[in-house]
This record gives C-alpha cells, structure tokens and sequence, in this order.
C-alpha cells in the first residue's frame, strides 16, 4: 500500500490536478473567511460550512484521473501483476487523495489564529467550536473524494469521470431539499419500495445471471414490504424523506457549526468512506472477472 | 514453475482462450508462438493475474495466482504488449515504485535498480521523463520493471517490438542469459526470435494449443531452422500440409496486393472529393466504401474456402482479430 500511496501522492502534487484542486479550495475558503470576518462577523464556523459545498465542487478534477488514467496507459496492468492486493491499491489511492484534502484543511487551520488576533476580543473566538467544524469539513471532503474516486474506476474516460462525479455531488447537496419535498404518505412510500425491490432483483439477475433467483429475490422483498405496510402502515409515514435525508452528506457540518459535536455524524462519514472504497475495490476486481 | 490447467477465457460467446494446459519448468525459455489474435496475450495475462480465467487455474511454484494471489505474484515479473509505464515518471523512479511494491527496502532497492538499469540498458536515460523517451527505451524500461526484485518466473508479451537490430541482439542475449536460472515465457509472432532464443515453443492457433514441444523436436534436424519453423507454423496453425502453406503464402500475397491496390484507389479518391464536398462527405463515402469491399472479399474467402476444404492461416488470424477488436 505505501508503494503506490508514495507514488499517487507524488503523481498528485506535482501534477496540475492537485495544485488547481488545492488552489480552488484555498480560493473560495479564503474568500468566504474573508467576507464573514470584514463583516464583523468572527464565526468563523459559517463560513467553512458555507464554503464547504463550494470548494469541494474541484474535487472531480482531483480525482478523476485515479483509474481512468491507469487503464488509458495500461498501467493497471502493472499494478495487477505487482504483489499488491486490489484493496491495497485503492487504500493507497484513497489516501494519497486524502492527504491532498489535508493540505487545504492545515491551512484553513491558521485562520482562526488569524482572527482571534485581529478581533478586539480574542476570546470571541471559540476555537473549539471552530475545529471541531474543520474536522467535519475534512472528513466530509474525504467522503467526498471516495465517492468520486468510485466514479473513476467505472469509466475509461477522464471528462466521463469528472462529469458523473459533478453530477453525484450537486445530487447529494440537493438532497435534503428532495427530502423535505418528496411526499410523505405511506402509499407513495410503498410503491417506491416496491420499485426498489424490483430493482434489487434486477441488479441480481445482472450478478447471477440467473433468472429464477432474481425474481424470487425481488418478489420476496416486494412482499415483505407490502405485508409490512398491512400489519403497520405507520412505518412508511415520511420513510422517502428519511431515506433521502441519510443521503445528504452535505448536512452533518451544519450541526457541527450549531455547537453540536456529533459523533454519529463522524461514524457516517466513516462508514460512506468504507462503503466507497469497497465498492471501488468491486469494480475494478469485476473488471478483471468480465 | 508454472502450471496451467484447462485454461478458459470466454467474453460472451466468444472463446478468447480454450482449454490450454501446460507446465513450464526452471532453466528454460518457453516461446508463445502464434498468428494475431490467437490469445497469447489473453493467455499471459491470465498467468499473471491481471484477468481472471473463466474456468482452469494457473499456479506459479505452488501458488494460486487468484487464491494466493500475493504470493504467486512476488515470483512473477511481467511485460505486457504495451509497456505499463507512467509517462510522468523517470524510470529510475519508476523502478524505485516497482521495487517498493516488491517489498524492497534501502541499499537493496537501490542496489537493484542500477543491477536491472545495467542489464536493460536505461541508465543513459535513468533521469529523463518516460514520456519524452522513443519507444525502444520505454520497451527498455518496461523488461527492466518486468526484472526488478529479480522474479524467479519472467513473462515477455513481445519484448523486442520497436527495438532496433542491435538492441534486438541484446535483449534476445538477455533473454538467453535469464533463462539459465529462470523460467522465461516469452510470445512472438516473428519465427527467427523463437528459433533464436527458445527452447520450448508452444503453438496457439485459436485459443487452443496446437502444438507444444522442444524446439529441436520440432525443427528435426532441418538445416535452415527458420524456414522448418515457419512450415511448421503454417502447417500447425492452418492444419495445412506444405501444399496448403504455399497456397496460403500465396493468398496473402494477393490480399496484400489487393489491399494495396484498393489503398491506393481510395486514396485517389479521397483527394477527389475531399476538395470537391469537403472532408465529412469524404469520412462518409471511406466507411461505406470500405464495408463494401470487405463483405466483397470475405464472401470471395469463403467461396475459396469450400472448394479447397482447409481453413487457412490467414484467414483465421483475420477472424480473431476482429473479435479481439470487438472485445474492447
């Protein structure tokens, strides 16, 4: 894993990639550090929330040469007769990518020093409650970064990569906004269920190739879900707004910046990490089984 | 060393790789001989573990290359057909990467870089990025990360395409020297470099083995080695007696002069109405002309065919290719 961590973070660096990523986020951090604190305004906490969705938009263009790249020069063929481990080619990359995150974030460090020396009252600033939210905001990047790094390894082209990975990220900042208009009665849930279920079955069939096994699968989750809208309709009141609302990574942070130091939320962004990186480690094994 | 049992890769209907079995043993050099499209790099890459088989196993001293994937790996140094270089990297770097996920540390690492530089020739160019080197030295750098940690199995997808006469010698005598002490496979579809070099030959027409056996056993005790190895590579891979390989040999030189003459034609044509209707009407006419002609000539093939009962070389190599092509 060091090996190719070494080498990604070396390739991330001193390529344009990583130093447009890390000046864009340095940009609109600064910019919104810069308007919340001239405004006599010394919470510094609102202005890396209000930042955060803004400068993480360059993050497709740190991460969309991953594993694109790899496959144009035919370099994964390298990597897939080295004695690594698929996983640890994805954990050195991921990592390599994250500690590109982390050069941002140590500058963002600074600010809050430097305001509390141009506030009157240093004690205005509560740097607890401020590092507390960069930590959010860091582990929300790296998120992030696996989500679209994911995005890479489906795709043979960079532009394809960048794009999916725009898209997926304006979709997950949107998300609570779904949430709270989707409607709510237990029918509608249902029926999206039942839509899941199906889906569920299909993605199965496309696994197993096995006709007889997806439909039972789809089917038995379908009525499942349909018997437990018989016996208590009440769980389906609001479930799509719910479903949609773990969905929005983008949310966490403002219970950050509200003085809450929320645990759960760390644990989610760990577990969206671990799903991500698992499901990219999928992909690239599927592409050598195929 | 190397085991490989009932090898099978299927994309879909088509059978890239069939059943192919064979073991290959310390202290030889195995060449993979066969036309394009035949499924020796699909083979190679199964081997090493870059793709996994549809059914069969391979083992590299004892080692699963999919359950002990790691292990069977530390033994494998592989060159695939293109060299897996990144164009921003020195290949001394390159190396020094190669090296560290070999798990080597240090003076050894080091030690080991300039030991393979020496041996593949790249030490002029150790500090030059790999993007601005010819494609002599990217092959150069791509044996040498193929060498590096010093594989007891060394895997060669045609390692002297783009060498110069020279630098051919060179690597051949390499290969030579590596296979004193090492289990080298190495594929070809140039006849003279398996003479040259290989001891064994292993003949893939189709994804099947159609042939494996010492090259002495194969070549007799024939004078010109090159011309019994092309008739038994014609002979094998057609299944054609010397009769059939001259008529193949036929065959192709007049699809290589129909070919050229078409090109030429085309040719003429595209200036033509390139300046009359611009270039999109051009691009046009080019693919529907060439559609036309190639259903023409396949049908020409096949009508061939029936009449002689034998499949030829050539035309097998062609079908492949374009399943291979499809395959992308």
């Amino acid at each position: 894993m060091s090996a190719v961590y070494r080498r990604e973070l070396k390739a991330n660096l001193f390529s344009m990639t990583g130093t447009v990523f890390i000046v864009f986020a340095l940009a609109v951090i600064g910019l919104y550090s810069a308007l919340y604190t001239f405004s006599g305004n010394a919470h510094l906490e609102f202005a890396v929330v209000s930042a955060s969705f803004m400068s993480l938009l360059a993050i497709p263009i740190l991460t969309m040469r991953t594993f694109t790249e790899e496959r144009q020069s035919k370099t994964d063929q390298l990597l897939f007769s080295l004695p690594i481990t698929t996983v640890d080619i994805v954990l050195g990359k991921f990592f390599a990518l994250a500690t590109v995150m982390a050069i941002p974030t140590a500058i963002l460090c600074i600010y809050p020093l430097v305001t509390a020396s141009l506030t009157a009252t240093g004690s205005a600033v509560n740097f607890g409650l401020i590092y507390a939210t960069i930590l959010c905001y860091y582990l929300l990047g790296c998120a992030v970064i696996a989500i679209c790094m994911m995005f890479s390894s489906l795709t043979e082209s960079q532009v394809i990569s960048a794009v999916m990975s725009l898209a997926a990220i304006l979709v997950l900042f949107f998300m609570s906004d779904f949430a709270s208009i989707v409607p709510a009665t237990p029918a509608i849930s249902l029926a999206v269920t039942i839509l899941v279920a199906a889906l569920i079955g299909y993605v199965v069939y496309l696994t197993v190739k096995n006709f007889v096994v997806s439909i039972a699968v789809g089917g038995m989750l379908a009525v499942a879900s349909v018997v437990v809208y018989i016996v208590k309709s009440s769980l389906y009141e609001g479930l799509l707004g719910k479903v949609l609302d773990v969905m929005s990574v983008f949310k966490p942070i403002n219970t950050f910046a509200n003085g809450v130091f929320d645990v759960t939320a760390i644990v989610y962004y760990l577990s969206v990490i671990c799903l991500f990186v698992y499901l990219t480690v999928q992909s690239l094994e599927k592409r050598r089984w195929s | 060393m190397i085991e490989v049992k009932n090898l099978t890769k299927s994309y879909g209907p088509v059978v890239a790789v069939n059943n192919v079995s064979f073991t290959a043993e310390k202290g030889h050099v195995y060449g993979f001989l066969g036309p394009n499209g035949a499924g020796k790099s699909t083979t190679m890459n199964m081997i090493c573990g870059c793709l996994a088989p549809t059914e069969g196993e391979v083992t590299i001293g004892g080692f699963d290359i999919i359950e002990d994937a790691v292990e069977a790996k530390r033994h494998i140094g592989y060159l695939p057909e293109i060299p897996p270089l990144y164009p921003d990297m020195t290949p001394f770097e390159m190396l020094e990467f190669v090296g560290r996920a070999k798990k080597l540390k240090g003076a050894e690492l080091y030690d080991e870089i300039e030991e393979v530089m020496e041996m593949t020739g790249t030490i002029d160019v150790a500090d030059r990025l790999i993007k601005n080197l010819s494609k002599g030295y990217k092959q150069r750098v791509g044996i040498a990360v193929a060498l590096m940690g010093d594989p007891e199995v060394i895997i060669l997808d045609e390692p002297t395409v783009g060498l110069d006469p020279i630098q051919i010698m060179e690597i051949r005598d390499l290969i030579r020297e590596l296979g004193k002490d090492h289990t080298v496979i190495l594929s070809s579809h140039i006849l003279q470099e398996i003479a040259a070099v290989c001891d064994y030959v292993i003949m893939i027409s189709k994804g099947c083995i159609v042939e494996a056996d010492t090259l002495d056993n194969l070549l007799g005790n024939a004078e010109d080695k090159n011309a019994a190895l092309e008739q038994a590579f014609i002979r094998l891979a057609g299944e054609s007696l010397d009769a059939g390989a001259a008529y193949a040999m036929e065959k192709e030189a007049a699809k290589k002069e129909k070919l050229e003459e078409k090109a030429a034609r085309r040719s003429g044509r595209k200036v033509k109405v390139a300046s009359k209707k611009g270039a999109a009407y051009y691009e046009e006419e080019y693919v529907e002309n060439e559609d036309e002609s190639e259903d023409e000539y396949s049908y020409e093939e096949e009508s061939e065919d029936e009449d002689e009962e034998y499949t030829p070389l050539f035309k097998s190599s062609k079908n492949s290719q374009k399943k291979g092509g499809k395959r992308k």
